[in-house]
């Protein structure tokens, strides 16, 4: 095919080349969703569906389960913050400090995510139980004399795995955006007399914006919808939204809630990231003069 | 050789501004820069000048502060710095490559370096203005710095060096990105920019023509040694080894063995000083050299065919053959309607003994 043949098809071709693409988001994102819209407003009658237009599901996701998914909320937000502040100094260390070995870092970053999600939960559970590495190796070292209990079965257990299994989605745009970061600039601003602290502040950060955006939304969104950590790490003091839709969808039967529940958590989630990304967004605004 | 010349700068005190002594950086067993005393004068436009690889820049980031010297001492204004980091000194860079803050507007990146020193608001918008206009960036304040042309960013990574009032002003090939236009329009600013605000300046570059052009005081560096120093004209004239002559300006090198007071070539035997029996090399630049009649009775002279002409606008390039072989080239002015040489005719050339610097083969 040559080039005058693509430009004499014109714009019926240029259709054509582009349908695949449009009937995978159609068919694959849009659809779905749409679906869910809809069934969000039907009602449940014993194990059947009715079409209707009712606002009695968000309501009930509001009232019965508005705390769950503000504590969700939450437990990502801090999951995707330590995941953010951490990568960012892996990435900036592989970037700037570690030379030649900076390519190795990244690469058993990498390896990490072949290791698997379940495999990293009980992985977990084996070293924060109260037979885990972590409680025998306190005992043993006589700093405590009974296992800690809030290190499994907790919040505080489901956002040390979460951390551990999303920091590779934040090291890697993260470092991404840092290849494009010039050493010089960080020695000019050293030159005109900046600190360490504003090295990273000023130049820096606002330098990496799209990665930094782009590594919050993979932590937070993946954290958010998470459901299988909580399940099994999470006891009943760190249970998820997740886990309830999940209920919702197969034991109670009632889809049209479980949709309410599930674009609930989207909207909520998207009203997160438009929260950080735009403060991300400030980071660029320095000390007027 | 002239060394440590004055150029009527120094301060008051005699001290210099900045003193290195038997400063040297090694890198993993290499030698960067081999253990050397530099002094510079307040008020001086000194360029360290060098070919790729020879420590220039190395010298300048430890006066800087981004190179931990391996060993010896780094005075700036009687303080020693040797362990002080680039953001206590004071000094600022301009950078190759520049640098700039690809985030921030033109009057941000000047800002940056005040803001850091928490210079009052008030005073700050003056400097900046003040810098502004002498890099006639004004108009263009509030651009974004990748809007910006290359010959637009060297002003602004100037400028934001400048703002600082820095004791010592240090460029690292500041203009070795531009093309040749805007380097030698570049060239005038910035001697434009020295003689108006005065100051210290330190320029790193590997363009000899750049230093002859600027300097009040060049630093001709090879492997890592100072090679010579002194003004532009004393490097020009007098240079104190071949290298310096062959890397500072065109030359024609005889190389011979001295004998009672003459060198002996395979073209003739001029008139020399140097030791008796000595191999040594004979430099004499193009522009020395005579075509015609010889005008002066002491004048050496050699009868040579014309290989080919160049013309060049205002001067012509020549190169002629002497009759054992030797290739001669000489730098011709012509006036404006002047006749060009013709190639293939023979001619008489013909200098001053004196112009002809002997330097011993082995240096």
């Amino acid at each position: 095919m040559n080039i005058r043949a693509i430009s004499q098809g014109g714009d019926l071709r240029r259709l054509f080349l582009l349908l695949p693409a449009v009937a995978i988001f159609a068919g694959l994102f849009l659809m779905p969703l749409a679906f869910f819209v809809v069934i969000s407003f039907w009602q449940k009658k014993s194990f059947a569906m009715l079409p209707a237009f009712v606002f009695d599901n968000y309501l009930r996701v509001v009232e019965n389960y508005g705390d769950v998914l503000l504590f969700t909320l939450a437990l990502a937000l801090v999951t995707a913050m330590i995941c953010l502040i951490w990568g960012f100094f892996f990435a900036y260390a592989v970037r700037f400090r570690a030379g030649r070995f900076g390519d190795a870092l990244i690469v058993i970053t990498l390896l990490t995510l072949f290791g698997g999600y379940l495999v990293k939960i009980y992985a977990w559970k084996s070293i924060l139980g109260s037979e885990g590495i972590v409680n025998t190796g306190l005992i043993w070292l006589g700093l405590i004399d009974a296992p800690i209990t809030f290190l499994i079965y907790s919040p505080v257990a489901v956002v040390i795995a979460l951390a551990n299994f999303l920091l590779p989605f934040v090291i890697l745009p993260v470092y991404a955006s840092l290849r494009n970061v010039r050493e010089v600039t960080i020695e000019a601003a050293r030159d005109l007399g900046a600190g360490p602290w504003t090295v990273i502040r000023a130049i820096v950060l606002p330098q990496i914006r799209p990665g930094l955006i782009a590594g919050f939304v993979f932590a937070f969104l993946m954290a958010a919808g998470d459901y299988v950590t909580p399940m099994f790490l999470g006891g009943t003091s760190g249970s998820m939204f997740g886990q309830f839709i999940a209920i919702e969808f197969s034991t109670r039967f009632n889809w049209p809630v479980g949709a309410a529940m599930s674009l609930s958590l989207l909207l909520s989630s998207l009203a997160v990231v438009g929260v950080v990304s735009w403060l991300i967004g400030r980071l660029r605004h320095v000390r007027g003069v | 050789m002239p060394e440590g010349m004055s150029n009527g700068n120094s301060s008051g005190t005699g001290v210099p501004l900045v003193r290195l002594s038997n400063v040297s950086m090694v890198y993993g067993g290499v030698t960067a820069v081999a253990p050397l005393d530099l002094d510079v004068a307040a008020g001086a436009f000194l360029s360290i000048l060098g070919p790729s690889g020879c420590g220039k820049s190395t010298l300048l980031k430890i006066i800087a502060g981004f190179a931990d010297p391996s060993s010896g001492r780094v005075e700036i204004d009687g303080v020693d710095v040797t362990r002080i980091g680039p953001e206590k000194r004071p000094t600022n860079m301009v950078f190759q490559g520049y640098g700039l803050f690809p985030h921030m507007t033109v009057r941000q990146n000047i800002a940056f370096g005040l803001g850091i020193a928490r210079v009052p608001a008030a005073e700050a918008r003056r400097r900046i203005a003040d810098v502004l206009e002498l890099v006639q960036l004004a108009a263009l304040a509030d651009r974004a710095v990748d809007q910006l042309s290359g010959g637009q960013q060297q002003r602004v990574a100037l400028a934001r060096a400048i703002v600082m009032r820095p004791k010592v002003l240090l460029l690292d090939e500041p203009l070795a990105a531009l093309d040749l236009k805007l380097r030698q329009a570049m060239q005038e600013e910035l001697r434009r920019i020295h003689r108006q605000i005065g100051g210290t300046f330190v320029f790193v570059t590997h363009d000899q023509e750049e230093a002859l052009n600027l300097s009040s005081e060049i630093v001709v560096m090879q492997a890592g040694r100072v090679e010579q120093r002194g003004t532009p004209q004393e490097i020009y004239r007098r240079p104190a080894s071949l290298f310096v002559a062959g890397f500072v300006g065109e030359s024609n090198r005889f190389s011979g063995r001295m004998r009672s007071g003459r060198i002996e070539t395979a073209m003739g035997s001029f008139p020399a000083d140097a030791k008796d029996g000595a191999e040594v090399v004979a430099i004499l630049r193009p522009e020395a050299i005579t075509l015609g009649p010889v005008r002066r009775a002491d004048d050496v002279a050699v009868t040579a065919m014309i290989e080919d002409v160049v013309f060049l606008g205002e001067r012509v390039k020549v190169v002629c053959r002497a009759e054992d072989g030797t290739a001669i080239h000489l730098r011709l002015s012509i006036e404006a309607r002047g006749q060009l040489p013709q190639a293939g005719r023979s001619v008489t050339l013909s200098w001053r003994a004196a112009d002809m610097i002997v330097i011993p083969e082995s240096s």
